[in-house]
C-alpha cells in the first residue's frame, strides 16, 4: 500500500458547501471518495497503480481555498502538488503515478 | 493629549493600510460587493475610514474596525475557517473612533464606543448552502465532470511528453466552464468543446451552459436571501471635546430586516450630553426613526444606488434650551451613490414638517478594498 495525503485550507470564511475529493484509480475505476465542509489534512492509502485526484467544492463568498498533494508518487502528481483557488466553485484535476 | 490621540490614530489606519499579510490584503475584500450602503454603516466588515459632514461646518474622520480585523493584524491565521467559525465575538464586536473637526479641519474633539451585533444573520463569510437545491445542482455537475474528466485523462497516450500540460488544460477548461466565464473560452483548448460535447451527450436534454447558468442562479438568490435576514446592533459611544472633557455619551439601538429589494430600518438613540453654555446644562435627548432602504440599483450584484425615506422623532428629556422645542418630527431621505467598490456618497435630505425647512448634508464614506471592473447596471424591481 502506497500513502498519498491531500491537505486543502479554506481561509476567508466557511465553505458554503462541503469540499468533495475524489480518487480513481483510471485503470481498475476503483474510487475512494471523502468529504469535508472544513479544511483537512487527511492522508489516503491506495494500491499502486495510476490515479486522478479530483477537487470540488465552493469557496467563502471571496475567500480562497489552498489544496497540497503529497505523498509516495513516482510520477507526477501532474500540473503540480500545489495549488490556490480564488474561483467561486472549486474545481482542481490532479494525476499521479503512486 | 490631544496630540497623542491624532497621532494614534493616525499610526493605527497607516500600519492597518500598510499591512502586507496576504491574507489581510485578500479578506479585507471579502464580502464587501452585495452589501447595502445601510448595512456597511452599521457594522464595518473588517476596516472603514470615513469622511462625514463635508459640507457642514462640522466635519470628522472616521475608523471602525472589528475586533477580528485587528486581530488578524496580529494572526492571520485567524482567517482559517476552523479558526474563524470560533471568531463570532470578532466578528460582530466593532470599535468605532472619530476625531471631530471644524470648518478649518482644525481638531475639535474625539468620539470613540464600540457596537456590538446581538442579531447579525447577514454574515455571509458563514454562509451554508448543504441543504439547497444548489447543493444538488452542483452535486449532479460534480459527478458528471469527474467522469467526463477521467475520460478524456483515458484518452491521453500515457507517454505523451505534454501529458501535464494536458492535465492542465482539462483542469482550465472545466474550472472556466463551471464558474461560468465563457468569456474566456479559448478555441486552442480542445478540451472545452470535449467537456461541452461529452456533458451534452450524456444528458440529451440539457445543454452544459444552460444547467450552469442556472445553479449561478441558484447561487446568487442564496446570498441575496441572507442579505435579508434581520440584523440588530446595539452601540455605546463617548464624545470628549478638544480639552478633553466629557461632552456626550449616547446609547442606540439598529434593527434591519430585509424583504426583497425594500429593507425596514428602526433605529432609536438616547443621548447624555454636558453643554457649556454660560452653565454647564445636562440634557438628555432621544432620537429615534424608522424607514424603509430601497436598494434602486444594482451593478455586477452590487447596490450602487440607495433612496432610504423614514419618519424622524426627536425628543429632549431633560433641560430645553430657551425657545428650543421639545418634540420634532421630521420626513427625511438619504439617497446614497457607490461611485466606486469602496466609496459612497450619502446625501441625506431632511424636511420638518412643521417648520416647513429643507435641510441637506453631504457625506463620504470610504471602505478600504480593491476596485473591480464595471458592469451594466440593472435596476431592481420594487416588489
Amino acid at each position: 500500500m502506497k500513502t498519498i495525503n491531500v491537505k486543502a485550507r479554506i481561509s476567508g470564511g466557511t465553505a458554503p458547501m462541503p469540499i468533495n475529493v475524489q480518487i480513481t484509480n483510471i485503470d481498475t475505476d476503483e474510487i475512494v471518495r471523502f468529504e469535508s465542509k472544513t479544511s483537512f489534512n487527511k492522508d489516503f492509502n491506495l494500491d499502486s497503480g495510476t490515479y486522478t485526484i479530483q477537487l470540488y467544492g465552493m469557496n467563502p463568498i471571496d475567500g480562497n481555498t489552498e489544496i497540497l498533494l503529497s505523498g509516495n508518487f513516482i510520477e507526477g502528481p501532474y500540473y503540480s502538488s500545489k495549488r490556490t483557488t480564488k474561483k467561486t466553485f472549486i474545481s482542481e484535476l490532479f494525476y499521479g503515478k503512486i | 493629549m490631544k496630540k497623542y490621540l491624532i497621532i494614534s490614530i493616525v499610526l493605527l489606519i497607516i500600519s492597518v493600510s500598510n499591512a502586507q499579510n496576504k491574507n489581510i490584503e485578500q479578506f479585507r475584500n471579502i464580502t464587501e460587493n452585495s452589501k447595502s450602503g445601510n448595512y456597511k454603516e452599521i457594522l464595518s466588515s473588517i476596516f472603514q475610514l470615513g469622511t462625514t459632514n463635508i459640507t457642514s461646518d462640522e466635519k470628522s474622520i472616521e475608523f471602525n474596525s472589528t475586533l477580528l480585523g485587528i486581530k488578524s493584524i496580529f494572526n492571520s491565521k485567524i482567517l482559517i475557517d476552523t479558526n474563524f467559525v470560533k471568531e463570532k465575538f470578532s466578528r460582530n464586536f466593532q470599535f468605532n473612533a472619530k476625531l471631530n473637526l471644524d470648518e478649518q479641519f482644525k481638531y475639535k474633539g474625539f468620539t470613540g464606543g464600540i457596537t456590538y451585533a446581538l442579531i447579525n444573520k447577514r454574515d455571509k463569510d458563514v454562509a451554508d448552502f448543504t441543504e439547497t437545491e444548489l447543493a444538488l445542482k452542483f452535486e449532479f455537475l460534480k459527478d458528471e465532470m469527474t467522469k467526463i474528466q477521467n475520460d478524456l485523462v483515458r484518452e491521453i497516450p500515457k507517454n505523451d511528453i505534454n501529458f501535464s500540460d494536458k492535465i492542465d488544460s482539462i483542469n482550465t477548461a472545466t474550472s472556466i466552464l463551471i464558474n461560468k466565464e465563457f468569456d474566456k473560452i479559448n478555441k486552442s483548448n480542445i478540451y472545452f468543446d470535449k467537456i461541452i460535447t461529452e456533458f451534452e451527450r450524456r444528458n440529451e436534454s440539457s445543454k452544459l451552459k444552460d444547467h450552469i447558468d442556472e445553479f449561478h442562479e441558484l447561487r446568487k438568490n442564496a446570498y441575496s436571501e441572507i442579505e435579508k435576514k434581520p440584523l440588530w446592533t446595539i452601540s455605546l459611544l463617548g464624545t470628549s471635546n478638544d480639552k478633553g472633557n466629557n461632552q456626550k455619551v449616547s446609547f442606540g439601538s439598529i434593527f434591519l430586516k430585509g424583504f426583497k429589494h425594500l429593507e425596514l430600518d428602526i433605529r432609536t438613540k438616547l443621548i447624555y450630553s454636558d453643554t457649556l453654555i454660560e452653565t454647564s446644562l445636562k440634557r438628555i435627548e432621544s432620537k429615534s426613526s424608522a424607514g424603509i432602504n430601497y436598494k434602486m440599483y444594482k451593478r455586477n450584484e452590487q447596490s450602487v444606488f440607495e433612496v432610504k425615506l423614514y419618519m424622524e422623532y426627536n425628543s429632549v428629556l431633560k433641560n430645553l434650551f430657551i425657545d428650543e422645542k421639545k418634540d420634532t418630527f421630521l420626513a427625511s431621505s438619504d439617497l446614497r451613490l457607490r461611485v466606486t467598490d469602496d466609496v459612497w456618497i450619502p446625501l441625506t435630505i431632511k424636511y420638518d414638517i412643521e417648520n416647513s425647512n429643507f435641510l441637506g448634508f453631504l457625506n463620504i464614506t470610504y471602505n478600504f478594498g480593491n476596485f473591480k471592473e464595471k458592469d451594466p447596471l440593472i435596476p431592481n424591481e420594487l416588489f
